[in-house]
């Protein structure tokens, strides 16, 4: 199909319905998602040449796309309600203040830091929806909880989730780690910095930040450096978990300096004055936490330990699709689609934490008999409408791909540019992809060959503009919907994602921006 | 005022039911389709795509 400026806005007509419908008339996700599915349907079957039977065929694919998300959404909020049932939540939002009293340090120390740690472990919003609510413990808003949470690990998000992005930007480009890492590891440890700044700005304002700004400067860098030798020594898969460990215990020390241990000014919030000192020292903060304990441990060895995932990997859940293809000659390769793996699948390890932290919790006493009922309710509720949304726009980016949509926006965008401009429009081809699949693994697997192949028409350095592209879809993807559902389910706003995700785009941008810049500068040494 | 309580927790209950409805719907009617489309069964697949559709729309209404 030709490259027209009506073609490209008719395929940029869906994702601008998303916008506009969340944006301007405050829709929920999975109503904006449902009405944008049949604007994009429509416009593959009239103008693109999709017929019934691909429309089919990708709502299918986009079913196995969304059950591999929904399963570790589904027992995310399973262990996230087991945990804060038990406590947990409420323990950690009043241990941290004795950490250090400096509301900025708690904001960084939750909403950059632990983000980012368990965006090392898990990923798809997950992160946002455990960290969001302990800010609103600590006494942030609901909306400035979930913004803070979800710009602070968009720096972590490529080398997050045990590498999976950037091993589908290896797999699809058929380029080594070694040569694709440096570049992608610098652009997104630059990228910590904002990251790390925005989060201290919306936590406590221009003053918050001016007396944070050392420990950002610091932490950013430790972070960063980290990542950037983790990621150059072949140990990607551990390159986010790693710089957020060491970022950690970097802030703890940082919090001991009488800097901020002597900022003790700040309020405490409700909860934690009207806590009952008593009541919470019979829990053993130890077993309170275990939870994520068993996370963190459980992860590493499924991961890590070849033989055990293999082991855990053998029942796998796929279907073979044909090939597909629309009258105006956009061919779909036949193959597989997603495959889930059962027992081996982030979400698996989930919920083998959720059943263990269960029982440690119910031998302990921290959870009644009739705990478990009221858990599945809670799960229930928070999960259903989250679900909707996120199976709506998984359905939206996949009749977008299989109709050739995706592809036309990013060639319009690709080949309106020359040398010296493309590579500060790179890393928003990235986070175009992440915005409308809400993953910068599926933004890497769409547009990365193509970023490659522009790469090596205008002679540009393909490892850069890979790295623009994975670190482009890091960034872009905080912003994406799908992502932002996810992060409302925990925190009650349910109905206000369109708010949320204003706010997310506002200052989500601004590491975009900068890594844009530094990709364009990278260019010209 | 108490009517009106009682009338938004009665919706707010059938919206529930609906949401949850049209999920079972999104997430079994696609291998009803893959099925009816991989063994030519017309009757399965315009069953299965109606059903999707279905659950759509319900998304597209009650939000």
């Amino acid at each position: 199909m030709p490259l027209t400026l009506l073609n490209w806005l008719l395929a940029l007509t869906p994702v601008l319905a998303v916008i506009v419908l969340m944006l301007v008339f405050k829709w929920g996700g999975s109503r904006a998602g449902a009405v944008s599915w049949m604007i994009a349907a429509g416009i593959a079957i009239l103008f693109f040449g999709a017929g019934l039977e691909l429309i089919a065929y990708a709502q299918v694919k986009a079913i196995l796309l969304s059950l591999d998300v929904l399963y570790i959404i589904w027992a995310g909020l399973l262990l996230f309600h087991i945990a804060n049932e038990a406590g947990a939540i409420q323990m950690i939002g009043e241990r941290l203040p004795k950490l250090t009293g400096d509301r900025v340090m708690q904001a960084l120390l939750i909403g950059w830091l632990l983000v980012s740690f368990l965006q090392g472990m898990g990923g798809f919003g997950v992160p946002v929806a455990i960290c969001a609510p302990i800010l609103i413990g600590l006494g942030f808003g609901p909306i400035q909880s979930v913004v803070m949470a979800a710009i602070g690990h968009g720096w972590a998000v490529n080398f997050g989730s045990l590498a999976t992005s950037f091993q589908s930007l290896m797999a699809v480009t058929g380029l080594p780690g070694e040569l694709l890492a440096p570049a992608a590891a610098l652009l997104l440890g630059v990228a910590a910095f904002p990251c790390g700044a925005i989060v201290a700005y919306l936590g406590c304002g221009w003053k918050g930040l001016k007396r944070a700004l050392p420990a950002v400067i610091i932490l950013s860098a430790v972070m960063g450096g980290v990542q950037y030798l983790l990621a150059t020594n072949g140990v990607w898969t551990l390159g986010a978990t790693g710089a957020a460990i060491a970022g950690l215990l970097v802030a703890v020390f940082l919090m001991r300096l009488p800097w901020f241990k002597s900022r003790q000014g700040d309020a405490l919030t409700n909860d934690q004055a009207s806590a009952e000192p008593g009541k919470e020292k019979a829990k053993s903060f130890l077993v309170t936490v275990s939870a994520y304990i068993i996370l963190v441990v459980l992860a590493f060895l499924i991961n890590l330990i070849p033989g055990l995932k293999a082991f855990l990997s053998q029942v796998k859940l796929t279907l073979q699709f044909p090939a597909l293809n629309t009258s105006s000659g956009w061919i779909t390769e036949a193959g597989t689609g997603r495959m889930i793996s059962i027992f081996g699948h982030p979400g698996a390890i989930l919920l083998y934490t959720s059943i263990i932290a269960y029982l440690i919790y119910w031998r302990a006493g921290y959870l009644s008999p009739k705990a478990f009922g009221g858990i599945l309710k809670k799960v229930g509720r928070g999960a259903v409408n989250s679900s909707l949304g996120i199976i709506a726009m998984i359905g939206l980016a996949s009749v977008m791909m299989h109709s050739g949509m995706t592809n036309m926006l990013a060639r319009g965008l690709s080949e309106s540019f020359n040398q010296s401009a493309y590579p500060a429009i790179a890393p928003f081809v990235g986070a175009l992809g992440a915005f409308i699949t809400g993953s910068n693994n599926s933004s890497n697997v769409l547009f990365a060959v193509m970023q490659q192949e522009t790469a090596a028409l205008l002679n540009l350095s393909i490892p850069l503009i890979l790295a623009a592209q994975t670190a482009g879809g890091s960034l872009g993807s905080i912003m994406s919907p799908a992502k932002i559902i996810v992060g409302c389910s925990t925190v009650g706003l349910s109905e206000q994602e369109g708010i949320v995700m204003r706010r997310v785009l506002l200052y989500g941008i601004i590491p975009l921006v900068i890594v844009a810049m530094l990709t364009t500068l990278l260019n010209l040494v | 005022m108490v009517k009106k309580l009682k009338t938004q927790l009665c919706m707010d209950k059938y919206r529930t039911r609906l949401r949850t409805g049209a999920l079972v719907l999104e997430i079994l009617a696609p291998f009803g389709l893959f099925l009816g489309l991989s063994s030519a069964n017309n009757l399965l697949s315009v069953l299965s795509g109606v059903l999707i559709l279905t659950g759509l729309i319900l998304m597209a209404v009650i939000g």
